[in-house]
């Protein structure tokens, strides 16, 4: 069948039930947040991926680009988020060259909350979509299963409690585009503090009206690993060498002369 | 025969609660978009729409060994001609029918 696969179910549901171990490959611990302000909008996420309580990614990217000026901040199953935000920017981009116009932010809503809801939440991706289109910055969110919201401020992952309450103490109506930046660092940050899923770095995206997109990748950088007090490389010279062996070899090519034709 | 015997148990039980759903997906949007059209144009609206689809699946005939004919007619029909999905990319390990059960099939011989 084509299409994503099922080959392999029944063999797993066997092995399980004959005591096999499952392996678990989520990595759901997240923080990412958005903020609208007055002619544009923000993105933020951490960059820690975890695989149970491994560190998986120290430095690891949640912001996808879905079309030049809609970005999209991905938490649940890192796979899923990646591969759907993919699918959903070559969707779009197929409409807009079809369309002949902008795409707009509600479009890749709705692509993506038909395609999760079709997959019944099995996709485990849990999205905030922002940009800028033709209708001014928007700013959604998306759970696996397809409900969707809007606002003006959002939080999505293990850690949105956290960047959730800096949001609910720090926002107001009017933001200028600095202050909804350091809003939404700090949310991450706050994240990145009190949620053990949540870690390293920020990574902010800024989408304004008539303007391109920029990625600050490692906007903030609280995190960076300490020097090591002592030097534990080797100099040259220390290991003995007990034999030196040196072989030769004839080397043989060939060589395809390209005939006229 | 062709894979085998085939155990049916395994073919009817113990399978993800997903995959009927989406074997039937196409299936069922189908319908709900012709049950709409129905309730919004009238039986004449489906009526046609099936003929179409019907006429144009008739007429195509790239057999599969020779590779998978595009379609095109068909996924404008059936409103597809923008989309992208996993089915594109993931096209399936199925063998191709060869060319005269291919035929067979579709002449319901």
């Amino acid at each position: 069948m084509p299409g994503l696969s099922f080959s392999n179910y029944q063999r797993n549901a066997h092995l399980s039930a004959k005591g096999v171990k499952v392996p678990t490959a989520t990595s759901t611990g997240t923080t990412i947040v958005g903020c609208k302000f007055d002619g544009g909008v923000v993105i933020a996420a951490d960059t820690r991926a975890t695989s149970g309580d491994i560190v998986a990614d120290k430095n690891c990217e949640k912001l996808h680009r879905i079309a030049p000026h809609i970005w999209c901040a991905g938490a649940g199953t890192a796979a899923d988020t990646e591969m759907v935000t993919q699918l959903t920017a070559s969707n779009i981009e197929l409409h807009s060259l079809s369309a002949g116009r902008q795409p707009r932010v509600v479009t890749c809503l709705t692509m993506l909350k038909q395609h999760l809801f079709k997959y019944q939440g099995h996709i485990g991706a849990y999205l905030i979509v922002a940009g800028v289109d033709p209708t001014g910055p928007q700013l959604m969110s998306i759970h696996a299963h397809g409900s969707t919201d809007v606002g003006y401020y959002l939080a999505l992952g293990s850690g949105s409690m956290a960047a959730m309450a800096v949001l609910e103490a720090n926002w107001k109506q009017e933001l200028t585009k600095e202050e909804a930046i350091q809003l939404a660092s700090d949310a991450i940050e706050s994240g990145i503090w009190n949620d053990l899923g949540s870690g390293s770095n920020v990574d902010i995206c800024v989408m304004e009206q008539g303007k391109d997109a920029v990625l600050h990748r490692n906007y903030r950088t609280p995190n960076v690993r300490e020097q090591k007090q002592q030097s534990y490389k080797f100099p040259r010279g220390v290991t003995a060498v007990l034999d030196v062996k040196v072989r030769t070899f004839d080397v043989v090519s060939t060589e395809v002369v390209m005939g006229e034709a | 025969m062709r894979d085998g015997q085939l155990n049916i148990e395994s073919q009817l039980n113990g399978r993800h609660p997903l995959q009927a759903r989406l074997e039937n997906w196409e299936e069922t949007q189908m319908n709900m978009r012709m049950q709409n059209y129905k309730r919004t144009f009238g039986m004449g609206e489906p009526i046609r729409r099936t003929m179409e689809m019907q006429i144009v699946k008739e007429t195509t005939l790239m057999p599969a060994v020779v590779g998978t004919p595009a379609n095109i007619h068909l996924d404008i029909l059936k409103n597809k001609d923008l989309d992208v999905d996993w089915e594109d990319v993931y096209t399936g390990d199925d063998q191709p029918l060869d060319f005269h059960s291919e035929l067979e099939k579709r002449m319901g011989i």
